[in-house]
């Protein structure tokens, strides 16, 4: 074939009008072979199975409250300082600790604790505790020395680590308290630790 | 029929025609995807755009200029659009400081967003703080450019009224590392590496303090040059000395094959360095033998925060080449900071830009009230400059990628 024609049909490529439909054949394939009420079962079938399915899809695809953010976005920890009267005495810390919800829905923390396996941590209330958007909640914290040869040394940015849920997330944040907390539990620590011993 | 093609064919030219004149007058704005306004305010980027740290430095410009784009598609600030003015450091202060005199003879500029080294933010500050024009680092962590060289003695002083970061710093970086390593991979013997640079040596110091007072031991320590990527007699060093961690201060370019080094020497113990070192590049530079290495980076992980998962949607759809890497999200907020200050500056001067000294001046007051949610969450400084979002965050690699471990808030 070396001939290119044109590429569609120009006005007047056809000569006569396209010839009449031939009739239509009847059917002859398994589907004309089954019995009506079998025909109408699978309309019936193929028809719910098409609605089920757009279902599930209108339903995945639905629009979804925002769940808010994760808890540690939404949550601020600060060092209250020691509790008066309690004080540091006896190789431990009693310090307040504010808990606030600034955003989404209410946080509960789970557990306080603290990373040092030469100090001990007790809190009351005893978590969980929740705190809805908007408010605070104060929990009184006792960081003491229970080795005295392993306890950090001045250490400058000391940490709590607290899992916090809400309806988003559960999630493990560690805070650094900052300054007036490192040097309160560097006094307790030198204080206990570095004593000198009783004469008996 | 034919008629009718023609017609079509012809409409479709002169639709393809329209759409290409657009692309080219968007190019001639240097890439402002909309015109904001009559008014230019360039921001200004310098970062490495070439070099061994480009990955990081694209990644910045890239994000300034998305944030750039949507300023300017919102109509942000009545009456301007802002362009971007990027310039190449090559990591070097030198380069920087050019940089920095040239951004400062342009009026227009109105605030830069850089750089990435902090030795290289130590040669510009004076110039741009002299100039009154704002300079806000989405990456700098050494302490002594917000806090004055004292920072560490009890005496923070803010030596430059003109300098913003939106990165946290090393002061908690470094402690922060050494508390993980110590109390929680339970790492008692370390040996310190740095680059002799003022962020590497910097970092690696407060490191160090900080693991010495928890009880851990220094069981060596050497510099290293970051232009070099043979390290074989430290790697000896290391691994007579019994370390079981490796603490390195410097860049992904030097600690990629650092780490490869060291664990094929035999000594399979983990490196662990700051901001500097989470990259897909290091990644890359240290294969599969860097699995197990770790480090801090400033910010909570992308996931957590949903500001985030729009700005990655939004740099996706841009198409940027290059990733926006681990400044990306602060780079966007470092140059939105200065958007809403003009912002700020423009509606308190009855809608109109003031003179361009007096702009400058006012942008940085401005910013220091800024607050705004950002891509990293809350976007405020404090007296010093500093960011008041200090976030930050252990990664580890894990499977070929880095993954969160711990994540932590500083609230002192």
């Amino acid at each position: 074939m070396s001939g290119v024609g044109p590429v569609e049909p120009g006005e007047y490529t056809y000569a006569v009008e396209p010839a009449a439909r031939p009739p239509r054949r009847a059917r002859r394939g398994k589907w004309a072979q089954l019995a009506v009420r079998h025909r109408r079962f699978a309309i019936v079938a193929v028809t719910a199975s098409a609605v089920a399915a757009g279902s599930v899809s209108l339903w995945g695809t639905r629009p979804r409250p925002d769940p808010g953010p994760w808890p540690a976005q939404a949550v601020s920890v600060s060092y209250g300082g020691a509790v008066p009267g309690a004080g540091r005495t006896g190789g431990a810390l009693r310090f307040s600790l504010g808990i606030r919800v600034d955003a989404g829905p209410p946080v509960t923390v789970e557990s306080i604790r603290q990373p040092s396996p030469a100090l001990g941590l007790t809190a009351s209330p005893n978590p969980p505790v929740t705190v809805k958007n908007g408010s605070s909640r104060t929990v009184v914290i006792v960081v003491a020395v229970r080795d005295c040869k392993r306890a950090p040394r001045n250490a400058g940015l000391p940490f709590l680590d607290v899992t916090l849920r809400n309806a988003r997330a559960k999630q493990d944040q560690s805070f650094i308290l900052g300054d007036r907390y490192a040097r309160d539990l560097a006094r307790v620590v030198a204080d206990y630790c570095e004593r000198p011993p009783r004469l008996s | 029929m034919r008629q009718r093609s023609l017609i079509a064919i012809t409409a479709a030219l002169a639709a393809g025609a329209l759409t290409l004149t657009a692309c080219g007058s968007r190019d001639d704005k240097g890439g402002d995807s909309a015109a904001g306004g009559d008014t230019t305010v360039v921001i200004g980027v310098d970062a490495p755009l070439t070099g061994d740290l480009s990955a990081l430095g694209l990644g910045i410009k890239n994000s300034v200029d998305l944030a750039a784009k949507q300023a300017n598609e919102k109509k942000y600030v009545k009456g301007v659009t802002f362009k971007i003015e990027a310039l190449d450091d090559q990591a070097q202060p030198s380069s920087g400081q050019q940089n920095a005199t040239k951004l400062v003879a342009d009026k227009n500029v109105l605030g830069v967003v850089g750089p990435l080294n902090s030795s290289v933010a130590e040669s510009m500050q004076k110039v741009f703080d002299d100039a009154k024009l704002a300079q806000v680092s989405p990456a700098n962590t050494a302490p002594a450019l917000s806090q004055g060289p004292d920072w560490n003695g009890g005496t923070k002083k803010r030596p430059f009224n003109s300098y913003f970061r939106t990165s946290t710093t090393d002061a908690i970086q470094g402690p922060f590392a050494a508390q993980y390593l110590f109390n929680e991979a339970k790492k008692t013997k370390v040996f310190v590496i740095d680059d002799k640079k003022t962020y590497g040596a910097g970092l690696a110091a407060t490191f160090k303090a900080e693991f010495t007072k928890l009880g851990g031991k220094v069981a060596g320590e050497d510099h290293v040059d970051p232009e070099t990527k043979d390290f074989s007699s430290v790697v000896t060093k290391i691994k007579s000395s019994k370390a079981d961690v490796v603490y390195y201060g410097g860049e992904y370019p030097a600690a990629g094959p650092l780490s490869k080094q060291i664990k094929k020497a035999g000594a399979k113990i983990p490196l662990v360095g700051g901001d500097g070192i989470y990259s897909a590049d290091f990644i890359k530079l240290s294969g599969k033998e860097g699995e197990g290495d770790l480090a801090t980076s400033v910010g909570a992980p992308i996931e957590t925060l949903p500001s985030a998962k729009e700005f990655v949607e939004n740099y996706k759809k841009a198409g940027y080449k290059e990733a926006f890497e681990a400044y990306g999200g602060y780079s966007y907020d470092a140059a939105w900071s200065i958007i809403e200050a003009v912002k700020k500056v423009v509606d308190d001067n009855g809608g109109k830009l003031p003179e361009s000294k007096d702009a400058r001046s006012k942008v940085i007051d401005a910013l220091k009230s800024v607050s705004f949610e950002g891509v990293t969450g809350k976007v405020a400084f404090d007296e010093y400059g500093d960011t008041t979002n200090k976030q930050l965050t252990v990664y580890q690699y894990k499977g070929g990628a880095w993954a969160p471990v711990k994540s932590g808030t500083f609230s002192g």
